[in-house]
């Protein structure tokens, strides 16, 4: 399943934890972001190929995804491993959700169209926090820059700022619908703290210059 | 929104209140197929229903019947007769209704999600099902051409908790169940009853399309039990309903799809795809995703 052309940020690495799962929106399409114990996080379309209900309700058993509705089980790789009311039954090898590959770099989490290498870094990266606005991402990296002492540059799919200790990746939820998450490698709890903070003013002001 | 074209949808009786929500000379303004319609009561108790216009004018009557402890209604010409469900004319058994619970989704989801027995388990863990014993056993379907119904038979399943009767006993039971698909939007299930040796409760669901995702669902019961008072009886009824409520409002697309393989069944879903099956063939299209839509 491919649908985009540009690498899409969909979460804060460290705001997904392993068990956790979590609901996303890209490109107006709804999946399931989860992470097994393993530590490897997924993204799937969030619909259970038996009945359709959403797999973001679902729970994670060891690397496995499990539907709420009828505990189907899913391997990581989407395909179904158990049918709960069969014990005996091998599930079909057709059976199988879709997935989009997704890396991590920079504590963020991307969806991407083919699978690259993630960056070994990404542990150093801790989260600093998401912020969702209700209008299109253009030029939102720019508004940010007149907003703090930080500036930020385009590299690749993040914005990396002059000294390199924050990141940024942006997503578009819908065409009225953008987020955009931070990420830092300061060790300072009080400095992610602060950005944290001050990120939420950012979000009101930005609001109003687009208004 | 303009009322379905879909004639086999327009031609049903479909529960719109129950009579206590009428209140003597008062109304009680609901929607029914997207159409906006009007129930009264008059000073001699009897209730009158019309379809409403755009300014709430009355405009046409429309029939009304009482079944069931239940009002039904119809937009169409000649609808399918109501089901005919003896137990409600029973002498010992207690007719019941548990209020009528929204649910924003399509009325085949609804009936679907009825009529299975797998979420059991995951759904109403420790009481309708165990979640050590979430196999479901083979059971029948069958068409009866003579009331044009689908019904499941032999269709048994372990639950720790199968009812409130059943929860004061406090030991699990096999519980046997048949299903009857007594309309596209509405269904009931016979279930064997505690302490009533061979003899089986009767649960109906029928279903009050206000469009095609927003949905009332009525519950009116014919059981047998004469231990528990109604207010046990209604709350855990209700409590199994609001865990239904999160499963089928979160199931996507809200519409049914009905193209093969965009829902992929298993054996356990036996009654399922007979559903699917018989809506198809009777021209069902209200509450289906559109081939074009898939």
């Amino acid at each position: 399943m491919t649908l985009f052309r540009q690498p899409q940020s969909v979460a804060l690495s460290g705001n997904i934890r392993p068990g956790d799962v979590h609901p996303v929106i890209l490109h107006e399409k709804e999946f399931a972001l989860w992470r097994g114990n393993d530590g490897v996080a997924h993204l799937w379309r969030d619909r259970c190929p038996h009945r359709g209900m959403r797999l973001s309700f679902g729970f994670i058993r060891e690397n496995h995804l499990k539907c709420l509705y009828h505990g189907w089980e899913f391997r990581s790789d989407g395909s179904c491993q158990k049918i709960p009311a069969h014990p005996d039954l091998e599930p079909p090898t057709t059976l199988c959700v879709d997935t989009l590959p997704v890396i991590e770099k920079f504590g963020l989490i991307f969806a991407v169209s083919d699978t690259q290498k993630s960056s070994p870094s990404t542990h150093q990266w801790q989260p600093v926090r998401s912020l969702f606005f209700d209008f299109p991402q253009e030029d939102i990296v720019s508004k940010l820059n007149q907003l703090t002492a930080i500036s930020f540059e385009e590299s690749g799919d993040i914005y990396l700022s002059d000294d390199q200790m924050f990141a940024c990746g942006l997503q578009t939820r819908s065409g009225r619908q953008c987020a955009l998450h931070m990420s830092t490698r300061h060790r300072s709890r009080r400095i992610r703290l602060d950005t944290a903070r001050r990120m939420v003013r950012w979000r009101h002001v930005i609001t109003e210059m687009v208004k | 929104m303009t009322v379905t074209s879909d004639m086999t949808t327009l031609r049903q009786w479909y529960p719109v209140a129950y009579p206590n929500q009428i209140r003597p000379e008062s109304t009680y303004d609901t929607t029914l197929l997207d159409q906006r319609i009007r129930l009264s009561r008059d000073d001699h108790s009897q209730i009158t229903a019309h379809r409403l216009a755009d300014d709430n004018s009355e405009m046409a009557t429309i029939p009304i019947v009482q079944r069931f402890d239940t009002l039904f209604s119809t937009l169409g010409d000649s609808p399918r007769p109501l089901p005919q469900i003896a137990e409600f004319s029973e002498d010992d058994r207690r007719i019941i209704h548990c209020g009528s619970f929204r649910v924003r989704t399509s009325p085949c989801r609804i009936v679907e999600n009825f009529l299975d027995m797998a979420h059991f388990c995951f759904v109403h863990t420790d009481v309708l099902g165990s979640i050590d014993r979430p196999e479901v056993l083979s059971y029948k379907t069958e068409y009866h051409p003579e009331t044009d119904e689908i019904w499941a038979v032999d269709c048994q399943f372990f639950q720790p908790t199968a009812s409130k009767s059943a929860a004061a006993s406090g030991q699990g039971l096999m519980a046997h169940y048949s299903y009857r698909i007594l309309s596209p939007f509405s269904v009931m299930l016979y279930k064997s009853a505690m302490n009533f040796a061979g003899r089986f409760d009767a649960i109906c669901l029928f279903i009050q399309p206000l469009s095609e995702t927003d949905c009332l669902c009525y519950m009116p019961m014919a059981i047998l039990d004469n231990v528990s008072t109604k207010t046990d009886i209604i709350d855990f009824q209700q409590s199994i309903f609001v865990q239904d409520g999160i499963i089928l409002e979160n199931q996507r697309p809200k519409l049914m799809p009905l193209t093969p393989r965009s829902e992929t069944p298993t054996r356990a879903d036996l009654s399922s795809i007979a559903y699917r099956r018989w809506l198809k063939s009777s021209g069902v299209r209200f509450g289906l995703q559109s081939v074009e839509g898939s």
